[in-house]
């Protein structure tokens, strides 16, 4: 277990080192331009003080970050559950498909912030709402690469499972579930970066204590320190996310292969 | 031909089942109060049909016009971008860095210049649906054949001549993908702007609805919605196809 997990946790202690030295460059040049070119506070405030509002809030950013990683988490699990299950549907039976797929697509097309009112009365104000509005925008993306990929396998190899005799499950678990996993790992690589951006969005909208929440409150508070601390928290967070699907994508391909 | 009913009637008919699943759970009581019986959001677009239908025109006037305005602006860009190749990455980065600004930021800025008004709503729309059209234009227009660029420059074409005749049709189908991903966004930034305090408009509609739990009207005025941005990405969809082919036949080659 730890020599197969030893190069995921390479991969993510090495992604996030690349980014916090990317961030303490950022820092470093944002401060320099403040004290030199003497921006006021209320433009841009100082690292300095973005990083004193975030030792002095701590235990609030915490929470909340809690709260949206939770919510984020929580919606991910969702559409990945759907998606994989209507994926498999879809390749199963055509017919299915036939049915179905034109709906999405004409879902697929509506804007989801355009229907976020709608989302608010019946998912409640609470975190429900920031589950189903993740879950909901990155379904799409999942159930599409995991179509694709559950059809991926070439016409030879599938006549050579049925020249075997392989039934309709084992064709599904030895060929086309493996073949799609690389597939699944892009649209979910795609789907996590923005989807605790879009749990943010959605606090924003509902006003449910989270990130997206607490920004707009120090905003309107014009307690500008305490929004870019916000910001750098959702910042990090999202890539944080990233960087742990990209390492379980490198961990279970090395393990299938 | 069989096939092609069949492709419209079977997801046809799962939308009528889930419609009367849906009508029949609400008529047993297993809905929660936010969610109406299907056939009480259609009596209420037919009751409400002339408030739905006056803000309804409104969005569809601020998209219309947005989309124009997006249309042309990209069209500009694109054909500077087309004459001066130096232009581009410039353009794409300063067109990336607008994009990643988030709608909800800018409507306060445009507020503060143009107050709560027509322009301001038309703005906002153009601003949301121009960066698709761009880089549609930009990578069709990059995307001329080669020995066509060099068959226009030997035979001494215009600048004008060459983005017209050339360039233009052959970035057709890109610049229909930039058109067809820009179309929801259209409507998308329509109820944004109203969303910013107007007072005509499905967005006004809906956040009214909205708070005072007239979940009926909501309903109906998010359905409206759904059908305005599915619809426009359809008929583009279709006038693709159309101008496509028509283009394709017009060269002699089958379609």
């Amino acid at each position: 277990m730890n020599r197969a997990a030893a190069p995921a946790i390479a991969i993510v202690g090495r992604r996030m080192g690349a980014y916090g030295l990317v961030m303490a460059c950022l820092l470093a040049i944002w401060q320099a331009a403040v004290t030199v070119f003497q921006i006021p506070g209320y433009l841009m405030p100082a690292p300095a003080a973005v990083l004193a509002s975030l030792a002095d809030n701590a235990s609030l950013i915490g929470s909340d970050a809690v709260f949206t990683v939770f919510c984020t988490l929580a919606g991910m699990t969702v559409s990945i559950v759907a998606a994989m299950t209507l994926a498999v549907a879809f390749v199963l039976s055509g017919l299915l498909s036939r049915a179905l797929m034109p709906l999405i697509i004409v879902v697929r097309t509506i804007p989801v912030i355009a229907v976020a009112p709608l989302m608010i009365s019946v998912f409640g104000r609470e975190q429900w709402n920031s589950i189903a509005i993740v879950a909901l925008l990155s379904f799409f993306q999942i159930m599409l690469a995991a179509k694709k990929g559950l059809l991926s396998p070439s016409a030879n190899a599938i006549e050579m499972m049925h020249v075997y005799g392989a039934g309709m499950c084992q064709v599904l678990l030895k060929l086309r579930i493996p073949a799609a996993i690389p597939y699944i790992f892009t649209g979910l690589r795609i789907a996590s970066g923005s989807a605790i951006l879009c749990a943010m969005f959605a606090e924003w909208l509902s006003g449910a204590a989270g990130l997206g929440s607490l920004t707009l409150d120090a905003y309107s508070q014009q307690d500008f320190s305490l929004m870019w601390a916000t910001v750098l928290v959702g910042t990090t967070a999202a890539y944080l996310f990233f960087t742990l699907t990209v390492a379980a994508e490198g961990l279970v391909l090395d393990r299938t292969r | 031909m069989s096939s092609r009913i069949s492709n419209v009637a079977l997801p046809g008919s799962v939308f009528l089942l889930l419609t009367l699943a849906f009508e029949l759970a609400g008529l047993a009581g297993l809905l929660p109060p936010t969610i109406p019986r299907p056939v009480k959001v259609v009596e209420n677009m037919v009751g409400d049909g002339a408030v739905l239908w006056l803000h309804c025109r409104s969005t569809v006037l601020t998209a219309a016009c947005g989309y124009a305005m997006a249309i042309g602006a990209a069209f500009s860009a694109g054909f500077l971008v087309h004459q001066h190749k130096a232009l581009e990455t410039a353009a794409l980065t300063i067109g990336t860095v607008l994009n990643s600004i988030p709608i909800i930021a800018v409507a306060p800025i445009l507020i503060i210049w143009m107050g709560v008004s027509w322009p301001m709503r038309i703005t906002l729309t153009a601003f949301l649906c121009f960066f698709p059209i761009f880089v549609g234009m930009i990578q069709g227009l990059g995307a001329t054949e080669r020995n066509a660029g060099e068959l226009f420059l030997v035979l001494a074409a215009t600048p004008a001549q060459r983005f017209w005749k050339l360039a233009l049709p052959s970035a057709l189908p890109y610049i229909f993908l930039g058109l067809k991903i820009a179309a929801p966004l259209a409507v998308l930034g329509a109820l944004v702007a109203e969303w910013t305090g107007t007072e005509t408009g499905l967005g006004v509609l809906m956040i009214n609805a909205m708070f005072n739990f007239q979940m009926e009207r909501l309903w109906a005025s998010v359905l409206i919605v759904c059908i305005l941005s599915a619809g426009s990405y359809g008929a583009l969809s279709l006038i693709e196809r159309v101008v496509l082919t028509a283009d394709r036949t017009a060269d002699g080659i089958a379609p």
